[in-house]
């Protein structure tokens, strides 16, 4: 697949794939998922505040959703496929709270109680941070220690990037250079550790 | 077709707060809009998340690398008054003092924290009440989520939550500026229980920046079961 099949979107190329999926073609099926995962995923991560088990969680099924609703009626209006899904997130992140309020406590009650959380813990292997294992071997291989500074103060601190550039003598394109090889390196550490390449972000092709 | 406005999108400044959770609900949404449309966009900021959520987990002490021969003069004499203020404090009082650990979101807590019995506590509508809830935390426990419905509108930078130990004269506490409300309404904090079990927290809530409001407030015992 290129990367221009799963590039910029537009209504039209919307009202193909749909129409793809509708008449059975799975490839179409695998080129939406592909388009639209790590964008859901990053609505699921805001709208759960962070959660990531439940982010995956609600991805997968709002793509089931989506993709049952495709095969069987389709959208009214195609162009609107990407807000269709978001909302779909957002909805099942909502629902998902509010099961887990019911389980928890009446959400309205002033009687406050400590109740645990019924969800199951984190996966051991997702509890042991293991994106933080997989970062720390990144920053080890870094060349030296500016880089390491600017990954840290703008990923960890939230620092500004002109203030960044400033403070270490750094031009913009070098600041880019910088997040692009470690953005690339942490893809090529998570295949290493066995994430699935289809659930991966592609790597970058240029700075 | 472009459905946000790509420029103001894609900047790196816009990125960040995104990442950071600073924008506000319809500018936040219309990023994942534009993010939605534009996979291959996507899929780097998805990328800076994982940086972000690894650097985290890694819990790096904060610019330690790097400090130019001025910062380093500063940091000296900082340190020399923290060391002063320490002892005085010591002679003051043998409480705990300084700043209390929170995180914004759970994908900021630590994983070791995260791996037992979660615990949250819902606080709701008790503005002016000063009653002391109390909240049994499970030994298995590692993290305690606070929920609040704040009562009032969000300025400009969303909500401030300020958390401190009971006594505050020597206590610990801390601020979390720039927080949104999750799809349901709720702000959402975490605190080690280890930090926080056997007090009473003073939990407060105003919008960033602060308005004439008083703060809403709610009072939380923590104790171990």
């Amino acid at each position: 697949m290129s990367t221009d099949e799963v590039g910029v979107q537009t209504d039209d190329s919307n009202k193909v794939l749909c129409s793809r999926i509708r008449a059975g073609d799975t490839d179409a099926e695998s080129m939406l998922v592909k388009r639209l995962l790590s964008g859901l995923r990053l609505v699921a991560h805001r709208a759960s505040g962070g959660d990531l088990e439940l982010s995956n969680d609600v991805c997968q099924e709002a793509l089931v959703i989506l993709l049952r609703r495709l095969r069987t009626t389709g959208l009214d209006d195609p162009a609107g496929l990407e807000a269709f899904a978001a909302q779909t997130v957002r909805n099942l992140v909502i629902a998902a709270r509010r099961k887990n309020q019911r389980q928890r406590t009446a959400p309205d009650s002033e009687a406050l109680e400590g109740v645990p959380d019924p969800r199951p813990p984190v996966p051991a292997e997702e509890a042991s941070g293991r994106l933080g294992v997989l970062v720390k071997r990144l920053l080890a291989e870094l060349p030296g220690d500016r880089d390491r500074a600017i990954l840290t103060r703008f990923y960890l601190h939230e620092d500004d990037k002109s203030e960044i550039c400033r403070d270490l003598n750094l031009t913009d394109l070098g600041f880019n250079q910088v997040l692009f090889r470690a953005r690339n390196r942490l893809r090529q550490l998570l295949v290493q550790a066995g994430v699935d390449k289809y659930d991966l972000p592609d790597s970058e092709t240029g700075s | 077709m472009s459905h946000s406005s790509e420029p103001e999108v894609t900047d790196a400044a816009t990125v960040a707060a995104y990442l950071a959770n600073r924008l506000d609900p319809r500018r936040a949404e219309a990023f994942e809009d534009y993010c939605l449309r534009h996979p291959d966009f996507a899929r780097q900021v998805e990328l800076d998340l994982m940086l972000k959520t690894g650097l985290k987990q890694l819990q790096m002490p904060r610019k330690t690398p790097f400090l130019n021969a001025r910062w380093r003069a500063g940091l000296g004499i900082a340190a020399a008054l923290a060391v002063i203020a320490a002892c005085g404090l010591l002679f003051v009082s043998r409480s705990q003092s300084g700043t209390l650990i929170a995180y914004r979101s759970a994908s900021e807590v630590p994983a070791q924290l995260l791996g037992g019995t979660r615990l949250s506590a819902t606080l709701i509508r008790l503005r002016g009440d000063s009653a002391v809830r109390r909240i049994l935390a499970p030994r298995a426990a590692g993290v305690l989520g606070v929920r609040v419905a704040p009562d009032v509108k969000p300025g400009r930078l969303g909500y401030r939550v300020g958390i401190a130990l009971e006594p505050r004269v020597i206590g610990r506490s801390v601020t979390l500026d720039s927080l949104h409300p999750d799809a349901d309404g709720y702000l959402e904090v975490y605190l080690p229980l280890a930090e926080v079990a056997d007090h009473t927290l003073d939990v407060t809530v105003s919008s960033a920046p602060a308005d004439q409001e008083e703060p809403l407030s709610f009072r939380l015992q923590v104790a171990y079961q």
